[in-house]
């Protein structure tokens, strides 16, 4: 990561005025209008989500991360990890559902999660993967294409230059 | 300054540029979320210098729509960018003078508010309620904290945005040149994942898109009648007194003459159609053909004043939303109804028979149902 200069600009101060009295005015709200424990139970909530972040979430991806770049052969890298993602935040979207929390809360009322989400999640998943899959297959058709090229000339500068962006 | 060596640390997918473009993404979308939120919020609970118009009759399935649809779309959007800067979180020294303090305390409400705001968001679109707190208060403030540290946050980060944003060096060789393609591919699949929450879960207010709505907990054709509940007879407990023979409407308070009709007497009323939207604030929503009659037409008969407003109540006992309000223009509106009918058939019994408050451009907790009582202002 780059270092970057300590935010002493005007941008900074104007910011942090406004937004400083935004949170102001958003904690005291919250305090006003709802009970002390309350607004206790809210503020447990928001610094639970941070720590839910940094401490589970964040960790996993990495976890996962390290093993893609460990086990997957760079080409299909991009690919596979894009389906991963796909596929772990239609998850996050459909486990409520999943759980059938809101046919709990509404018992009787079958508008709610009317559907068979295994089936509608996997087909979900099932589609980010037959994306990747195109994708791959397109990564595997360019690779071959482009071989023969390579073997006439140097591998870096057989290299279509799309961009005119190289610096020799 | 020195980082503790993750060793995803000196990923190729991270870099300025990647947590600039994905931060100017989420600023785009949680504005677009405050703002229909904020205004959402000001509809149900107006200020008095706030007048909510009925006019486009739709403009609010279209708002509350754009806020739940934008709010899931972002979820992959806030994942990736807390991916691209994750290992910040670890920088050594903790603070570089006060102001990068400042800006890294602000970092506790922004990261917190936002997963805070997208989380209970999607909970409360399930009905799912895992928290001790009223949901609708506390995603409406938090909302302020996180946006005011998004502002702080923006405020510190803009110089380095806009340098991270300017054209970068070309590549040097073809390790850099593959690193920088990694780094788009990246950002394209971080969209296009977000473009694929959208289209498996907006069909939930967009008909033609309904049968793709796989991880959305509501299909707008589907429920009694065709279309969803939010809250059935049974729940709202009005199940004996909605279908009893003693039923009758009241309309009273500043009026001439109070009226008390039976089911039969506002079936002999003139009788009006609309077709109207019901927008859930829980961004789905759903078209149908209302027949009944109209507010004003009782107005006028109750010998209310001109530019009257009223309160409707319904036979729902206790809990928040048995009544709303009309405004005078609402009261005014010759598609502000009460409802007998949908497309032709008498109410079913979840959707508010004997009579449901139906009017252009309301939020629809606010479209009542079960009414038995006009209260005249």
């Amino acid at each position: 990561m780059s270092r970057s200069e300590p935010p002493t600009t005007r941008g900074f101060l104007v910011g942090l005025v406004i937004g400083t009295t935004m949170i102001a005015f958003g904690i005291g709200g919250l305090v006003s209008t709802t009970s002390t424990a309350s607004a206790f139970d809210v503020g447990t909530w928001v610094v639970g989500a941070d720590l839910a972040h940094d401490l589970v979430l964040a960790p996993i991806a990495v976890i996962c991360s390290i093993l893609i770049t460990r086990l997957v052969p760079r080409p299909w890298r991009t690919p596979i990890r894009s389906a991963l993602i796909a596929s772990a935040v239609f998850t996050i979207i459909a486990y409520p559902a999943l759980r059938g929390f809101g046919r709990a809360t509404a018992p009787g009322n079958p508008s709610v999660q009317p559907l068979d989400y295994p089936t509608a999640l996997a087909t979900a998943i099932g589609a980010a993967w037959a994306i990747a899959a195109v994708w791959l297959a397109a990564i595997a058709v360019r690779t071959r294409r482009s071989r023969p090229r390579v073997r006439m000339a140097n591998a870096d500068t057989a290299r279509p230059e799309v961009e005119g962006e190289d610096p020799t | 300054m020195s980082t503790i060596r993750l060793p995803e640390a000196t990923s190729p997918l991270r870099s300025e540029r990647v947590a600039a473009v994905l931060g100017i993404a989420l600023g785009l979308t949680f504005t677009t979320c405050f703002m229909t939120g904020l205004l959402s919020h000001q509809i149900q609970d107006p200020p008095s210098w706030f007048s909510w118009p009925t006019r486009p009759a739709g403009l609010y399935r279209v708002t509350q729509g754009v806020h739940v649809a934008t709010g899931l779309a972002s979820i992959p959007l806030l994942l990736a960018k807390l991916w691209s800067v994750f290992p910040k979180l670890f920088v050594w020294p903790p603070f570089r003078g006060w102001a990068n303090g400042v800006e890294r305390i602000m970092l506790l409400p922004l990261v917190g508010g936002a997963v805070f705001m997208l989380f209970t968001g999607l909970a409360n679109i399930n009905l799912w309620y895992p928290w001790p707190f009223n949901f609708r208060r506390a995603h409406y403030w938090v909302a302020w904290i996180t946006i005011g540290a998004l502002v702080v946050h923006i405020g510190a980060k803009w110089a380095t945005t806009r340098a991270a944003l300017r054209r970068p060096p070309a590549p040097a060789d073809a390790a850099q040149r593959a690193d920088r393609q990694d780094r788009r591919q990246f950002l394209a699949a971080t969209f296009g994942i977000s473009a694929l929450v959208t289209l498996f879960t907006v069909g939930q207010t967009v008909r033609p898109l309904s049968r793709l709505a796989l991880l959305a907990p509501r299909r707008p054709d589907v429920g009694p009648q065709g279309f969803p509940v939010n809250r059935t007879a049974s729940a709202a407990r009005v199940v004996d007194a909605a279908q009893s023979d003693d039923y009758r409407l009241v309309v009273d308070g500043n009026v001439q003459q109070q009226l008390s009709l039976s089911l039969a007497d506002l079936e002999a009323m003139p009788q009006h159609e609309a077709t109207l939207p019901i927008a859930c604030v829980e961004g789905w929503s759903t078209s149908q053909r209302w027949g009944g009659v109209r507010v004003r037409d009782l107005l006028t008969m109750a010998g209310a004043p001109h530019g009257s407003e009223a309160t409707v109540r319904s036979l729902q006992a206790r809990r928040s939303y048995r009544t709303s309000e009309l405004n005078s223009s609402q009261a005014a509106d010759r598609d502000t109804l009460l409802a007998l009918r949908v497309n032709g058939e008498p109410l079913h019994l979840d959707h508010g028979f004997p009579l449901r408050l139906i009017g252009p451009n309301r939020p629809g907790v606010m479209q009542t149902k079960w009414v038995e009582r006009l209260e005249v202002r």
